[in-house]
């Protein structure tokens, strides 16, 4: 920190918001770390003392840190990591090697990746291992202190563990656990999934919801592991189940848009601090976060919303008004196939509408583009308007436009075996969208709305 | 929300050309370009646009990077059948030729990303470096690692680096089983009827007034309209066709304003133009000539009732 006192320096408005963004991106697009996690800290006390173990005093571990996405498991992650190189020992000693599921697909790739972040390329040189267990035992050995007495030790952080599961044999997982299990070398195994629940006891979930424990989660991402390997996990585990009340999430708004204390303009950063807490007190702006928490309580979609807002900040409007928040809460909540619906011409939401009517009568059942322009028909008799009248090519390509937009899917995929007018198709879309995206279509004639809102076609 | 021409990082009069290149479009302009921000500060890590076709989501977003000059890496991923052509192209677009012959046969992603980080070790971003990918829904066809890696990029490479994708699927037949990164969603609203009308006026001939071309216009859409909204669809049939429109005023038998006598010879010619242009049964070529041979036997059969 600056010794100096804080002088009163003034900047202009433009200079203050562009500060003000850099600041807020940094922390809702870039996954700032906060200086100490919120709502963690006991999650975050019990890794920082496992790691701690294994850099400062060679002991072997494994963990895995278990939450949906977007709780915060790579932010704890990087938290307690910061915080570790802050004792000298672990920092001097402890190497690490970062993998992820989506890019180390395979085992080889994996051990590749690994002997290149512990730099040991050329030690390897064009060594040829008999197996995966040979490898890792030369890269554990070569990572020796010194003194020759004893390995460095080494932690392996495996992001998106349930992927790793897939791999053939699960030879990684094997070998990694394994060594951490016996005493070849101090290795920690920290994995991160967002796997929690496995689909056949969603429901169980369900009916529990309201009362989490960790008892109740089927771990299913321990069912994906053979026996062999969960056997040497230490199913030692950190849950970030975290439930916040409102109060929490709105304290959480809160000191995500607040500017911390050294911002170079002093009072900027105090009318902003007030806007801000102005905007948490306000009865609208409250209610669309409420409506926020209701659908999801993660730090992900609240940094999405925030940032939707900061986007509307300039120096003509150099703050986070209630507007902005109602406007942003509007666009996350847009229904993506409403407004698609909106989109279409009229002759393809009369046939829209037409399957509409079939899916009532039939239930359900699939249907080609014959029987939709056959119902189409019967519309086009009733009302004697020549209007409407298409030939059947032109339907056609009004129907494979929908196709297009995955509005109406095949059946069976098989694409070559029948015309495609007689192909049968499902609607994938409901009853309630199509109604409401009558309701705001832009200038549909009544005869089309009263059609669709008849009963028997 | 900050009009258009006025933005903190770029100067007034580049954004004035994009203002002027995007018609009817400036609302969606200004929110991306809030979005992106000043070209130093960090984005969104990935954006999904969707809307129709024709809706301006290719156009917009390559005036914008174009236009304000910001490093961009255009990816079509109709063109990228394999990713290694994905993962060239970007890397050709951001640190050039040799950064892309570092890429092994057959990369993985795993291989992708660690020359991008190796190259942004090397020249790391001043400005936020853009990845537009077209037709995105293919990606999810790919491997089914690629579309969420892309959606972290920012995090997996640790650059400025922003995603973006453009499609014309809704974003929720993306997403993967087991849940990913959720980009930013945005949509771009279809054109209204008098938007598509201001739009395509721009087309207008020189040789003409605007207020003809607007009642040719007018007319087309009359009869098009209720079929088809998409721009580029009717902009082709609207150069397509403007010929026979302009006929009876070339031959000097109706004044240029006489609308409902233009309307009348033109309007069985756009019917006709829908059963057949329209569909692609026949190629513009195959009309321009079926258009001339109607001219010449109407010449030839002069005092005939033809049509």
């Amino acid at each position: 920190m600056s010794k100096r006192k804080m002088e009163n320096i003034r900047l202009p408005v433009g200079e203050c918001i562009s500060q003000v963004q850099e600041m807020l991106r940094e922390r809702l697009c870039r996954q700032k770390l906060p200086d100490r996690p919120e709502g963690v800290e006991a999650q975050h006390k019990h890794l920082l003392e496992l790691l701690k173990r294994t850099a400062v005093h060679g002991e072997s571990n494994s963990v895995l840190i278990v939450g949906p996405r977007g709780a915060g498991k790579t932010m704890l992650l990087k938290c307690v990591l910061r915080d570790l190189q802050e004792e000298k020992e672990a920092h001097k000693n402890l190497l690490q090697v970062h993998l992820n599921g989506l890019l180390q697909t395979d085992d080889r790739i994996a051990l590749k990746e690994i002997t290149r972040q512990l730099h040991l390329e050329n030690a390897v040189g064009d060594k040829v291992f008999g197996s995966f267990a040979e490898n890792l035992a030369f890269l554990l050995e070569a990572l020796k202190k010194g003194d020759r007495s004893s390995s460095r030790p080494a932690l392996f952080v495996l992001d998106e563990f349930d992927l790793f599961a897939h791999h053939k044999n699960q030879t990684l997982l094997y070998n990694l656990l394994d060594v951490s299990q016996s005493a070849q070398a101090p290795i920690a195994v920290v994995g991160l999934t967002c796997r929690l629940v496995s689909p056949a006891s969603a429901a169980h979930a369900a009916v529990n919801a309201g009362d989490v424990t960790a008892f109740s989660f089927t771990q299913d991402v321990l069912e994906l592991l053979e026996k062999r390997v969960k056997s040497r996990f230490s199913h030692r585990q950190i849950h970030l189940l975290s439930n916040p009340t409102f109060a929490q999430y709105l304290l959480r708004v809160r000191t995500q848009l607040s500017l911390p204390g050294h911002f170079p303009d002093g009072e900027f950063a105090v009318e902003w601090n007030a806007g801000v807490e102005a905007l948490c007190e306000d009865k609208s702006a409250e209610d669309a976060l409420r409506r926020h928490f209701n659908s999801s309580k993660d730090f992900r979609s609240m940094h999405m919303l925030l940032m939707l807002c900061l986007s509307r900040v300039s120096a003509a409007k150099p703050a986070i008004t209630a507007a902005d928040l109602l406007e942003a809460s509007r666009l996350s909540f847009a229904d993506a196939k409403a407004n698609m619906l909106h989109g279409l011409s009229i002759l393809e939401l009369c046939l829209v509408i037409a399957m509409k009517h079939l899916n009532d009568v039939y239930e359900g059942q699939p249907f080609n583009l014959q029987m939709v322009h056959n119902e189409f028909k019967k519309f086009l008799q009733r009302k004697s308007n020549s209007m409407y009248k298409f030939e059947q090519p032109v339907i056609l390509k009004a129907f494979e436009h929908l196709q297009q937009l995955e509005f109406i899917r095949p059946v069976d995929s098989s694409l070559a075996k029948t015309q495609k007018e007689y192909q049968l198709m499902r609607l994938m879309l409901d009853h309630s969208q199509i109604m409401e995206a009558l309701q705001k279509y832009p200038q549909c004639p009544t005869d089309v709305k009263q059609w669709a809102m008849s009963a028997f076609g | 929300m900050s009009s258009l021409v006025q933005h903190p990082g770029h100067e007034g009069e580049r954004l004035q050309r994009v203002s002027d290149q995007l018609p009817c479009r400036e609302v969606q302009a200004g929110t991306l370009l809030s979005l992106m921000g000043q070209p130093h500060q960090y984005s969104y890590p990935s954006i999904f646009i969707y809307g129709h076709r024709s809706s301006g989501k290719s156009h917009v977003m390559h005036v914008l990077l174009k236009e304000l000059e910001l490093p961009h890496a255009p990816v079509s991923c109709v063109e990228c059948v394999s990713v290694a052509l994905l993962f060239e192209q970007v890397l050709l677009s951001f640190f050039g030729a040799d950064a892309a012959s570092l890429l092994p046969r057959s990369p993985s992603l795993s291989d992708f990303v660690r020359v991008y980080r190796n190259q942004c070790s090397q020249c790391p971003a001043e400005q936020t470096r853009y990845i537009v990918m077209e037709k995105a829904e293919l990606l999810r066809d790919a491997e089914a690692n690629l579309l969420p890696a892309l959606l972290r990029l920012q995090e997996l490479v640790e650059d400025n680096v922003t995603v973006i994708l453009l499609s014309e699927i809704v974003w929720d037949k993306f997403r993967p089983n087991t849940g990913c990164f959720e980009p930013l969603l945005l949509h771009f609203p279809d054109y209204s009827k008098g938007e598509l009308q201001q739009i395509l006026s721009h087309d207008r001939h020189p040789s003409y007034s605007a207020e003809f071309y607007s009642s040719y216009i007018n007319i087309l859409l009359g009869v098009f309209y209720s079929v088809c909204r998409d721009l580029r669809e009717l902009r082709h049939l609207a150069a397509l066709n403007f010929s026979k429109f302009c006929e009876p005023v070339v031959e000097g038998k109706v004044k240029e304003t006489d609308t409902h006598k233009l309307w009348r010879n033109v309007e069985p010619h756009l019917k006709k133009a829908m059963r057949t242009v329209y569909l692609r049964e026949v190629s513009s070529l195959q009309w321009e000539q079926m258009q001339q041979m109607e001219e010449k036997e109407s010449g030839a059969l002069r005092g005939t009732n033809t049509h």
